[in-house]
């Protein structure tokens, strides 16, 4: 397909735009039906956490999810970009590698809230542009996007960070009102297809409208994190030299739990392991972080971060300062999982406002 | 999609040779490629299986037999095992990455070439794309500097480069018995050569310390920073711009360099 021709089927998609009220109960029985035609993985509880794992019905998905408690250990990258990912097989005898062939069928992401939607975009954006990544494209063709807003939680910054709402990136997108009420938004032919045959989807009317309004003010109101985010590629470009990268250079213990965690760090290594036979084997890629030591080593024996200060400073700035030079925003998308699972307790929300109040002292 | 973004191709070594210690010349047979159209200055990705893979420097320009020029230090446990490969032998092989010097901006001036050790290797296929194509440049001068008299590359070509007009100055770290040339840094050479610096394209390559000082020299003899052009080293895993190990901020060596000029990289944090 030609450049142009995507982009015609992009906008038709895009005309796509219907909005309906439905009941809880309504949903229950659309996701039943869903569940029996596509395999779909959703947020629910796992040892007082949440996982995506495969559902057969609404009852499994995660209260805690829904209600802004929490939101899930990992994640969609997940799904598209595996934490170890067998790419080629290969034989050492004649000198030869094939690509491992996965089976695909179309898959259902159920319940991705606005700032995970866009964190799957941006890593579209590193995945999808330039060289076309064929494993991460076969499995992102595949995905149905049901995405849903819910509550923030104690972490997330998704307001500040401009990622409380989305308008693409989702087939389906749903808002959990009051009155035991879904608010349901169909914005592709994909999703078109798929309520097909469900009854009990109503036009909007004037309590609904009300409802929705009280949703986003009760949103709103729960945020509890707010950071200054404008202006900040130059904020980081003002403060490279400031204290406060000594300071979390120290605090910093390059657990990596961050980078495995955030919607939007693809950093990753590549080796190769023999089997058994000692002839074939395997090459797989598995998440790297640029907080590991040997992370920027070349072959002469150069480090060009050596210190923890210079890497974590470098996740920073790699992140919000020349990403939103080069793709027009910042990669991170204020989910707070970062901040959730620090060893060193980090925030990056708190980095961002000490960066901005170190400056207004000065 | 059976053809992947990361599947090597099975290329056959013609010849090698040992031209140091060190560094070993490996000549690949490119005919199980569809397409190979390389640029001075690019890279490939080198695969070993079972052992994996590591970028490595072209060596040579396009030619009609078919073949690319490869020349390996034997540093680490890739390039250890490639030295062990022999003349019939096989081994993977991507690309070609990276964006190459850009030749073509250059046309109608001098080049100065400013290489460090292994350094001339990729220079040597801007070397060769001089000689195919003089006509378009105005002069050629190389400085090259190596450690010892026993580290010199390519020697046996040196003889064809100043015969075909190239200005070749050499210098080695320490004195040798078996050296009459110049000795000392090769910064040495910047005071010693008259040369044109102002109204020249100058191109360079080598290891991280020697940029540094190279850069110093260049900076007193006023060359604006955009006619400085530097291939930076970066341990690529993937060559394709995603994996991010070659990053420098957002930008990607493999992708967007690793051929920079110094008015891009002399703003930018951890790149030299």
């Amino acid at each position: 397909m030609n450049k142009n021709k995507v982009k015609e089927k992009n906008k038709k998609i895009k005309n796509i735009n219907l909005e309906y009220i439905m009941s809880v109960n309504v949903l229950k029985n659309f996701i039943e039906v869903l569940s029996t035609k596509y395999k779909t993985y959703a947020p629910v509880n796992k040892e007082k956490r949440v996982v995506w794992a495969q559902i057969k019905n609404f009852n499994e998905i995660s209260r805690d999810y829904i209600d802004g408690i929490q939101t899930t250990i990992l994640p969609p990258k997940y799904f598209f970009f595996p934490p170890n990912e067998k790419l080629l097989f290969l034989n050492s005898n004649n000198v030869d590698y094939k690509k491992n062939e996965q089976i695909h069928e179309p898959f259902i992401l159920f319940g991705v809230h606005p700032c995970d939607i866009h964190g799957l975009l941006l890593m579209d954006k590193i995945f999808l542009e330039n060289y076309v990544d064929d494993f991460y494209k076969e499995k992102r063709d595949n995905a149905i996007i049901i995405g849903m807003d819910t509550m923030p939680n104690e972490w997330n910054f998704s307001k500040s960070a401009g990622t409380d709402i989305i308008d693409s990136g989702f087939d389906i997108f749903l808002i959990p009102l009051k009155e035991n009420k879904f608010y349901i938004k169909i914005a592709t032919k994909k999703g078109l297809s798929l309520i097909k045959n469900i009854n009990g989807l109503f036009p909007l009317n004037k309590n609904d409208k009300k409802l929705l309004t009280e949703f986003y003010t009760e949103k709103n109101k729960r945020y509890k994190r707010n950071v200054d985010m404008h202006d900040l590629p130059k904020l980081l470009d003002r403060t490279y030299e400031s204290k406060i990268w000594d300071e979390i250079g120290k605090q910093c213990v390059a657990c990596t739990r961050c980078s495995i965690v955030c919607p939007t760090c693809y950093c990753f290594n590549i080796k190769e392991d023999y089997y058994l036979n000692l002839i074939e084997g395997e090459r797989v890629r598995t998440w790297d972080s640029c907080l590991r030591q040997n992370f920027a080593l070349v072959a002469g024996g150069h480090n060009f971060r050596s210190s923890l200060k210079a890497r974590i400073r470098h996740r920073y700035y790699h992140k919000e300062r020349i990403f939103s030079y080069i793709y027009g925003k910042s990669a991170c998308v204020g989910c707070g999982r970062c901040s959730r699972d620090c060893k060193a307790n980090i925030k990056p929300d708190e980095v961002f406002n000490k960066l901005r109040q170190l400056e207004i002292k000065s | 999609m059976k053809n992947s973004l990361y599947l090597p191709v099975k290329t056959k070594i013609l010849k090698t040779k040992k031209l140091t210690e060190l560094e070993k010349y490996f000549q690949l047979d490119l005919s199980n490629f569809k397409k190979f159209d390389h640029k001075p200055g690019q890279f490939v990705q080198v695969a070993i299986p079972g052992v994996g893979e590591a970028p490595i420097s072209i060596a040579s320009d396009k030619n009609k037999k078919n073949t690319l020029d490869l020349v390996v230090r034997n540093v680490g446990s890739l390039t250890n095992l490639m030295h062990k490969l022999e003349d019939g032998e096989y081994l993977g092989l991507r690309g070609p990455f990276g964006n190459g010097f850009p030749m073509e901006e250059m046309k109608n001036s001098n080049l100065l070439i400013v290489a460090g050790g292994i350094g001339l290797v990729p220079l040597r296929s801007v070397i060769q794309f001089y000689l195919n194509n003089k006509k378009n440049y105005r002069s050629l001068t190389i400085f090259y500097g190596a450690k010892t008299d026993k580290e010199l590359l390519f020697t046996d070509e040196y003889e064809t480069w100043k015969t075909k007009g190239i200005n070749l100055n050499i210098t080695i770290d320490r004195e040798s018995p078996t050296w009459k040339g110049n000795v000392g840094l090769i910064t040495t050479l910047f005071n010693k050569i008259d040369f044109d610096y102002l109204g020249s394209k100058i191109l360079i390559c080598g290891p991280p310390v020697m940029y540094k000082f190279v850069l110093l020299e260049l900076i007193k003899k006023a060359v604006p920073a955009k006619n400085i052009y530097l291939s930076l080293e970066r341990q690529m895993k993937c060559g394709v711009g995603k994996c991010a190990h070659c990053a420098i901020g957002s930008y990607h060596v493999c992708i967007d360099g690793p051929v920079f000029t110094y008015e891009f990289l002399k703003d930018k944090v951890e790149a030299l």
